[in-house]
C-alpha cells in the first residue's frame, strides 16, 4: 500500500516542477499570452497531479525506482513480485527482539512510520475531504432554504444567454455576498437579493453562464480533490489559487471576447459595483481586502488592455501549451502498482519477467555480498529418498539446494547491480576457513550462509535464521542480528512454512567473517513436506526472492546509518 | 440593525429571548422570574447581562417605578443576523472553492471603490 503512497508523492513532485516553471515564466507571459492558455496551462498542473498515467522511461520512474532497479526471478507461484520493496513489519521485528539492542527508538520509529505512512496519508485525505465536502454541503442547504426565485423576465434573459435551454435555474437569494453558480448536475445561478440594472444583470449573467458552459465548476472540483490527495504538498495552496485566478481571468476573456468598447466598459463597471454594494455594515466582512481588491484590479486591466492577440502570440501559446503537455508526460509518476509487468505470465518456465523493484538508494551498490552454499564436493549434508511423480526414486543431497538457491539468488543480485561474490559456483569441497577468508579478504559487508535443516525427528519443519550475538557490535551500520531478523521476516512472510523465528549459535562462518554474518535454513530436508516444497523449483525461487529482499533491506538499513 | 444583532452573544440571547416573547417592555424581577425556569442563572448574572445589553444599545431602560427593558433588535433581524453570518462563513470556509463565483464576498472600501473606478476606462482604439 505504501507503492500508493509513493506514486502520490511522485505525483506531488512532477506536479510541483510543473508549477515551479509556471511561477518562473508568469511575470514574461502573463500580460502576452491568452488567459486562455495559462488557465489551460493550470489545468495541465492539475491533471499531472490526479492522473497517475505514466510510461516506463518516465523521469519520476527512473528517480523513484532507480535506473538497473530490475531484478530476475521466475514468476513461478509468485503472486506479487513487487513485494520486493521492501517496508519492514514491525511488530514482527519487535516479537523477534530486533530492536532489542537499538540504544535509541529512532530505528523502531522510522519503521513504525513506513508501516503507517499510507494511513497517515488517507487520514490527511479524508480529513480534508470531509472538511470540505460538509462545508459545501452545509452551504448549498442553508441557502437553498432561503432562496427566491427570480423574476420570469430575469429567467428568460438567462434562457436567451443559454440559446433557449432551461437547464440552469436562476435564483435571488439576499444572504448570497455575490453572484454564484453552484452545482454540475443542477447547476443554479444565485444573485444578491438587490437591484441591479438591466445591464448589470446581463453582465453578470454572461459571466456566470460562461463559467457554465466552460465547465468551470468540474475544475473546481478536480482542483479540490487534487488539494485532498496532496494535502502534505505546501504548494498546493499556491496552485489552488492560481487555478481560481486563472479561470477568473480566462473567463472574462470570454465574455469580453465579442464586446464593443462600451460593453466592455459596462462589464467592468458592473463589477465594481458589485463588490461595493453597501449592503452589509462595516464589521467582519469588510476586513482589510487588499487582496481582494489587488485580484479585482488585475481583472480590470486585463478588460482595458484585452485585444485580439496576434498570430504569432498564438503560435507562442500552442507551442508552450504543447511544452508543457508533453513536460507534464515525460515527468510522469512511479506507477509501480499499475505496471502492466506484474501479471504478465511468460510463455515458458524458464523465462525471467523484469520486476521493477525499488532501489532508491545507490550507495547499496558499494557493498559487498557474499552469498556460501553450504556444504559441496564429497559434503553431501543431509541425503534423502524423494517420490519423483513417475515412481522413481531419487536422492537428494543438501549441496545440490543449497546450490540452487544460493545461485539463484546470486543471479538476482548481480541483475541488480549489487557487487555479489558466492563461494562456490558448482559442486565443489570448500573448507570453512576457505569460505571464511574469501568474505574476509573481500571485505564483504553482508555474508550469507545458505542451509537446508535436518533433525533426527522427522517431524521438525520450517525456516530458522541463526546468527551469532558477539558480533552485535555495529558492523557497518547493521548487526548480524538485525540481518537475521530482516532475513526471517522475509522468507517467513512470502514463504508461509513455519517460522522458527531468529535463533543464535556459535557457529564457525558466523564467529570468524567480519561481515555482518547470518546462517539461514530455508526448510528441512528431513521433512516430508518440507523436502517436496525444496524440490520446488517455484518454491526455491520464492525462497531466493525472500532472501534478495532480506539483503537488499538489509544493505538499505547499513547505508541510512552511513553519515 | 445587523450591526446591533452582531453584539448579542450567546447568553445574553436568553435574556433577549425573554424580551421577546413578552413582547414587549419587562421589569427586571419578570425577566429574572422566566429564566429561573429554565436557567440557573442568579440574578446578579441577570442584572449584568441586561446591563451589558443596555451598554451596546440592544436594549433600552426606562426608569418608571422600577426599570424597564425593551428590545431595540428584533427576533426576525436576530435571526436574519445569524443566518447570514452562518452563510458567510460557510462560504468563506470550503464552498468558495466549489463555486463559480463573479466576485470574492468581501465588500471593498469607496475609497477604493473611487480609485478602481478613476482607473478602469476602456479605449475604443483597442479593436
Amino acid at each position: 500500500m505504501n507503492e500508493i503512497v509513493w506514486l502520490l508523492l511522485s505525483l506531488s513532485v512532477s506536479g510541483s516542477i510543473l508549477a515551479i516553471i509556471i511561477f518562473a515564466i508568469k511575470p514574461f507571459i502573463r500580460h502576452k499570452l491568452p488567459k486562455s492558455i495559462q488557465y489551460c496551462i493550470w489545468i495541465v498542473v492539475l491533471l499531472r497531479l490526479i492522473l497517475p498515467i505514466s510510461f516506463d522511461e518516465s523521469i519520476m520512474n527512473q528517480v523513484f525506482y532507480g535506473d538497473q532497479a530490475t531484478l530476475i526471478t521466475s514468476p513461478q507461484g509468485e503472486e506479487n513480485p513487487n513485494t520486493s520493496f521492501i517496508w519492514p513489519h514491525v511488530q514482527e521485528n519487535v516479537s523477534n527482539g530486533t530492536y532489542n539492542n537499538d540504544t535509541d527508538h529512532s530505528r523502531y520509529f522510522s519503521d513504525l512510520f513506513n508501516q503507517y505512512l499510507f494511513y497517515i496519508w488517507l487520514l490527511g485525505v479524508i480529513i480534508v475531504l470531509a472538511f470540505n465536502l460538509i462545508g459545501y454541503a452545509r452551504f448549498v442547504k442553508n441557502i437553498n432554504q432561503t432562496n427566491r426565485p427570480a423574476s420570469a423576465e430575469e429567467s428568460q434573459m438567462l434562457t436567451d444567454l443559454l440559446n433557449g435551454r432551461e437547464n440552469v435555474q436562476l435564483l435571488r437569494n439576499r444572504y448570497a455576498a455575490t453572484p454564484m453558480l453552484i452545482g454540475i448536475l443542477k447547476p443554479l445561478i444565485i444573485i444578491p437579493d438587490i437591484h441591479f440594472s438591466e445591464k448589470q444583470l446581463k453582465n453578470i449573467l454572461l459571466h456566470e453562464v460562461m463559467h457554465y458552459r466552460r465547465f468551470d465548476i468540474g475544475i473546481k472540483w478536480l482542483t479540490m480533490i487534487a488539494a485532498s490527495l496532496h494535502w502534505f504538498n505546501p504548494l498546493m495552496c499556491f496552485i489552488k489559487r492560481e487555478i481560481d485566478h486563472a479561470c477568473e481571468l480566462s473567463c472574462d476573456e470570454a465574455v469580453i471576447r465579442n464586446l464593443d468598447a462600451d460593453e466592455k466598459q459596462a462589464y467592468g463597471d458592473t463589477l465594481i459595483s458589485v463588490v461595493a454594494d453597501h449592503k452589509y455594515p462595516p464589521g467582519a466582512l469588510q476586513a482589510t481586502m487588499s487582496e481582494e481588491k489587488a485580484t479585482l484590479k488585475e481583472r480590470l486591466v486585463a478588460i482595458m488592455k484585452y485585444s485580439k492577440k496576434a498570430k504569432s502570440n498564438m503560435l507562442i501559446s500552442i507551442a508552450l501549451l504543447i511544452s508543457f503537455i508533453s513536460g507534464a508526460v515525460i515527468l510522469g509518476g512511479c506507477v509501480d502498482i499499475t505496471n502492466p509487468n506484474s501479471n504478465e505470465k511468460p510463455a515458458s518456465d524458464n523465462v525471467t519477467t523484469n520486476v521493477t523493484t525499488m532501489v532508491y538508494d545507490a550507495r547499496i551498490k558499494n557493498k559487498l555480498v557474499v552469498i556460501d552454499p553450504a556444504h559441496g564436493g564429497d559434503d553431501f549434508g543431509g541425503t534423502y529418498p524423494f517420490d519423483v511423480t513417475d515412481n522413481s526414486l531419487v536422492e537428494v543431497k543438501e549441496k545440490d539446494l543449497n546450490l540452487k538457491i544460493s545461485l539463484k539468488l546470486y543471479e538476482m543480485l548481480k541483475t541488480s547491480g549489487i557487487p555479489v561474490e558466492i563461494t562456490r559456483k558448482d559442486d565443489r569441497g570448500l573448507s570453512l576457513d576457505e569460505r571464511i577468508s574469501m568474505a574476509n579478504e573481500k571485505n564483504a559487508a553482508l555474508f550469507l550462509n545458505i542451509h537446508t535443516g535436518m533433525a533426527n525427528d522427522e517431524s521438525v519443519n520450517g525456516t530458522s535464521t541463526t546468527f551469532c550475538s558477539d558480533k552485535n557490535r555495529q558492523t557497518a551500520g547493521l548487526t548480524s542480528e538485525r540481518f537475521a531478523g530482516l532475513l526471517q521476516n522475509e522468507l517467513h512472510k512470502q514463504l508461509q512454512t513455519t517460522d522458527l523465528g531468529v535463533k543464535e549459535g556459535n557457529f564457525k562462518v558466523l564467529t570468524e567473517t567480519h561481515a555482518s554474518s547470518a546462517i539461514v535454513d530455508v526448510a528441512f530436508i528431513s521433512n516430508e513436506s518440507d523436502r517436496k516444497n525444496l524440490m520446488d523449483e517455484a518454491f526455491r525461487d520464492r525462497a531466493a526472492l525472500a532472501l534478495y529482499d532480506g539483503v537488499i533491506a538489509s544493505l538499505h538499513e547499513m547505508v541510512s546509518a552511513e553519515p | 440593525m445587523n450591526k446591533l444583532a452582531a453584539k448579542i452573544t450567546d447568553s445574553e440571547v436568553e435574556v433577549m429571548r425573554v424580551l421577546w416573547q413578552a413582547g414587549g417592555e419587562l421589569p427586571v424581577a419578570e425577566i429574572r422570574k422566566t429564566l429561573e425556569r429554565t436557567s440557573k442563572w442568579e440574578s446578579s448574572t441577570i442584572k449584568t447581562l441586561l446591563r451589558r445589553l443596555c451598554e451596546k444599545g440592544v436594549v433600552q431602560a426606562a426608569k418608571r417605578e422600577v426599570f424597564y427593558y425593551k428590545p431595540l433588535v428584533s427576533e426576525a433581524e436576530y435571526n436574519e443576523y445569524t443566518t447570514q453570518s452562518l452563510i458567510d462563513r460557510l462560504y468563506s470556509g470550503s464552498a468558495k472553492n466549489l463555486v463559480a463565483s463573479l466576485l470574492g464576498s468581501k465588500k471593498l472600501a469607496a475609497a477604493d471603490i473611487e480609485e478602481l473606478r478613476g482607473l478602469f476606462k476602456v479605449g475604443d482604439s483597442d479593436e
